[in-house]
């Protein structure tokens, strides 16, 4: 017996040895550098390539290296370059934009892009058989939204024109001052029309369109591999316009949706740059003030939503005297410590470039006599409130906890929590069973429009199950608004509103968080988390 | 023993299909649907999706539409990837699982047997406790604290191997060996006691008494009785170990099926969750008549009709 163990023995080691021996030194991340090669970790493994249908951030970084749209969007996330379109001008309204084509924009296969892929592109974008999620950020565009809803099915209703191969014109139906950026997006990415005639995809989801041979696309890089939970490729593609600036060879995108995983593999060389960092590291690297770590504000707000639908919430009383209890900065400080800024209106502050003086505040004593005023004297008489979460991560328990001590001691209620499976949980939301939950949105443009529209009657997203026609009537006035100024006060009354009714009270504005190689040149967060690749490249540390 | 393979062949068919049954309806009935996304669509949009998949029609007649594509073996679109079709997911991770789990397995059976063996005749000296301990240690300590453990020292410090990954063969390692363990541990536990039982009857006296080297009692006498418990384990162990394991899948980033096995559930991903459940109760009902055989040969006491 014991010969034949120290023989399987001896084979085992042999074979680990072996294996190890072979094994390279050079890690992935020194290798990329030589051959300007970034290896990007992208949490989950992408759905589908489909820019329109695509709802998903980590899928957005690879379409806007496969595509480009008629304008790019610099790493500052404000600036606006020329992208197909070389020129455009905007008329004084504010309604009209004439979009001017240029004559080198090519398919990856060498064809030509031209008006008639975008005019496509956008009629794709709100087929209704396609259901694209992100579809909102084009309502303004004339009879876009009456497409989309089946009300109206002749697409030359709607304001988007190609009068000649090399021109495009969108009619607005009212002011849109970040419409550019919304163009930017890789949602209105144009796609090579024959393929998508091949394999089906005009009007329908997951046509082979997109896979590795098949992907014609128009950006500064080109797919070359694609394989599942694996890795996903792309290559510098030679017939891009301006195929000199870019300065990356290829991108490998690996789906590692494990954040602790993620955050090894960065440790061990096989990334330049993660997704995220795990919560729980954030302090061990801001401690030794690591070069690696970058944080930045992004365009996502979290708050807390109540039931208004149903009693204690349906008072807006109640629903005040909640929201002057949380201490927004003491939260900030001690439970999320570097993952969020403490937030006085529900919009991130200078979303769209806009910043207001604080409408939500903590007042424990004004608090305490709004839920006096309410029947609920010290919280005498208070139902049980249930707390429900979803168990999607670690913060969300961690800021559950919080408002719950926070509930308790000021305001003398009593608050339980109940986690929830995910899907389970958006199921509550949507039916409007809860009594209060607490919930993020990021931003799809950066305009306060964008949130702002949580708080409109029947609005898909309005979770609260609230209603205020004085809310209505000022963010319609806002859409109306011809200027500046009547806009800036429009959405301010909008915030004003929110604050005293109170269906969502703001609770913090998140910071993002992910480890840099420090071999990675022209990075830069941005609150949209876009990226322009055609900026980024790859240098040995000095 | 063909009348006992047709008759449980049987058997196993009839049971697969109150699995897919029971599943198929099931998954419908939890709350939150496949579109079901954290930022809502009009109801209209969320109609067309539905009869896009064709989620519209009446469950049961959704319920007959698959069983009739699945008796032509094709188990549908997934709704999580719609370009990718799950007989597609599943042949492609399938081997990724396979791979992983007969290399852990291997290891498994080597270091379990070996050690188990070892403590059974050394009983009560250092060797058996050593042993015993490893069997004890393995079993409390899940895989999620020894993988990471694991890659800490041989990846992180040492830098002998990728954190994670599944690309080149010295990846293979750390996951087949944590994944090894395991499972060598039950099995170096169940040795030991079904060894020690056997090793106390007359058989095996009589094996002594007739001059057989200590080595040959052991191996050709004492473990075929005494692997019985162990291979009964082997059955769901090996369905479990083939159709992959979620967290070293997980851990070691590998592109196996155990993922999509627990991720189309949080997904709602109706078809993919039904193509491996299937997968995962044809397997069991295999490896579990196979077991059946295996032990009628090692053990003349059970018969099998």
């Amino acid at each position: 017996m014991r010969p034949l163990i120290a023989a399987l023995a001896t084979i085992f080691l042999g074979g680990v040895i072996g294996v190890v021996g072979c094994s390279r030194h050079e890690t992935d991340v020194d290798a990329g550098v030589r051959t300007q090669t970034l290896y990007f970790g992208n949490s989950a493994e992408p759905p589908d390539l489909d820019p329109h249908t695509n709802n998903a951030s980590n899928v957005d970084w690879i379409c806007s290296a496969l595509f480009e749209g008629l304008v790019r969007l610099d790493n500052d996330g404000v600036t606006i370059h020329p992208g197909v379109a070389e020129r455009w001008e905007i008329s004084p309204d504010g309604l009209t934009y004439t979009f001017h084509l240029r004559a080198d924009a090519r398919w990856s296969n060498g064809d030509p892009v031209t008006a008639d892929d975008f005019l496509a592109a956008f009629r794709r974008f709100l087929e209704p058989k396609l259901g694209c999620e992100g579809v909102n950020i084009i309502f303004p565009i004339v009879g876009a939204r009456d497409y989309l809803e089946g009300r109206n099915k002749d697409f030359t209703s709607v304001g988007v024109k190609a009068p000649d191969p090399r021109t495009i014109v969108l009619h607005l139906q009212f002011r849109a001052p970040y419409f550019l950026t919304v163009l930017a997006d890789s949602h209105l990415s144009p796609l090579y029309q024959p393929n998508l005639d091949r394999f089906n995809g005009r009007d329908q989801r997951g046509g082979k369109w997109t896979q590795p041979g098949n992907l014609v696309s128009n950006g500064p890089f080109v797919l070359t591999e694609w394989q599942p939970n694996v890795v996903l490729v792309v290559e510098k593609n030679p017939r891009y316009w301006d195929a000199a600036r870019v300065r990356l060879n290829a991108i490998r995108f690996y789906p590692i949706e494990d954040v602790a995983t993620e955050e090894r593999a960065f440790r061990t060389g096989q990334l330049h740059i993660t997704y995220t960092l795990p919560f729980n590291k954030l302090a061990a690297y801001t401690a030794r003030h690591a070069p690696e770590l970058r944080s930045a504000p992004v365009l996502r707000g979290d708050y807390v939503t109540f039931g208004t639908q149903h009693p204690p919430f349906n008072d807006p009383r109640v629903r005040r005297a909640f929201s002057l209890a949380i201490d927004r900065e003491h939260l900030t400080d001690t439970v999320l410590k570097g993952r969020g800024n403490p937030a006085f209106s529900f919009v991130p502050t200078g979303a769209g470039g806009y910043t207001f003086p604080p409408f939500s505040r903590y007042d424990p004593n004004e608090a305490k006599k709004l839920l006096r005023e309410a029947g609920f004297p010290d919280g005498a008489g208070f139902p049980v409130v249930e707390y429900t979460l979803n168990s999607r991560s670690e913060d969300v328990l961690l800021l559950a906890q919080a408002l719950q001590q926070m509930w308790q001691q000021t305001l003398g209620v009593k608050v339980s929590l109940a986690p929830t499976e995910f899907k389970v949980w958006l199921d509550l939301l949507r039916s409007k069973s809860f009594a209060i939950t607490a919930d993020d949105w990021s931003m799809g443009f950066n305009d306060p429009a964008d949130m702002l529209a949580l708080g409109v009657t029947n609005d898909p997203n309005d979770d609260a199950g609230w209603s205020s026609a004085r809310y209505d009537a000022a963010f319609a006035a806002m859409q109306a608004a011809l200027d500046e100024t009547a806009r800036r006060a429009a959405i301010a009354t909008c915030e004003q509103i929110l604050a005293e009714d109170v269906p969502y009270a703001p609770v913090f504005f998140s910071i993002h968080t992910h480890l840099v190689h420090p071999t990675v040149v022209g990075w830069h967060d941005n609150a949209l988390q876009k990226i322009d690749w055609t900026a980024v490249s790859l240098a040995a540390p000095h | 023993m063909f009348r006992f393979i047709t008759s449980r062949f049987l058997q196993s068919l009839l049971a697969l299909y109150v699995v897919i049954t029971a599943t198929f309806f099931m998954v419908r009935f939890v709350p939150g649907g496949p579109f079901t996304a954290e930022k809502a669509v009009t109801p209209e949009i969320l109609r067309n999706l539905e009869a896009h998949y064709g989620l519209n029609k009446p469950l049961y007649r959704q319920y007959l539409d698959y069983l009739g594509s699945l008796a032509h073996g094709d188990l549908g679109p997934s709704f999580k990837y719609p370009n990718r079709t799950v007989n597609e997911i599943i042949g492609d991770k399938v081997p990724v699982s396979a791979e992983l789990g007969l290399l852990s397995l291997a290891i498994a059976l080597v270091l379990g047997i070996g050690l188990g063996t070892l403590a059974a005749i050394r009983r009560n000296t250092w060797i058996d406790y050593v042993a015993s301990s490893f069997g004890m240690t393995g079993i409390s300590i899940p895989t999620f604290v020894v993988g990471p453990l694991l890659v800490l020292a041989f990846a992180i410090h040492l830098g002998w191997f990728n954190a994670s990954g599944w690309y080149l063969p010295s990846d293979r390692v750390l996951p087949c060996l944590v994944l090894g363990i395991a499972y060598a541990a039950p099995i170096s536990r169940l040795t030991r006691g079904g060894l020690l039982e056997v090793l106390h009857q007359d058989f095996i006296r009589t094996a002594r008494a007739k001059g057989a080297s200590e080595f040959r009692v052991i191996t050709r006498h004492a473990l075929r009785g005494g692997l019985l418990p162990v291979v009964s384990y082997l059955g769901p162990a090996i369905a479990g170990i083939l159709t992959g394991s979620f967290v070293i899948e997980t851990i070691f980033q590998i592109p196996g099926i155990g993922r999509e096995f627990v991720n189309s559930a949080f997904n709602r991903d109706y078809t993919l969750v039904l193509g491996t459940v299937i997968l995962y109760a044809a397997l069991i009902m295999a490896l579990n008549l196979l077991v059946d055989i295996a032990q009628a040969w090692m053990n003349p006491k059970v018969r099998l009709e």
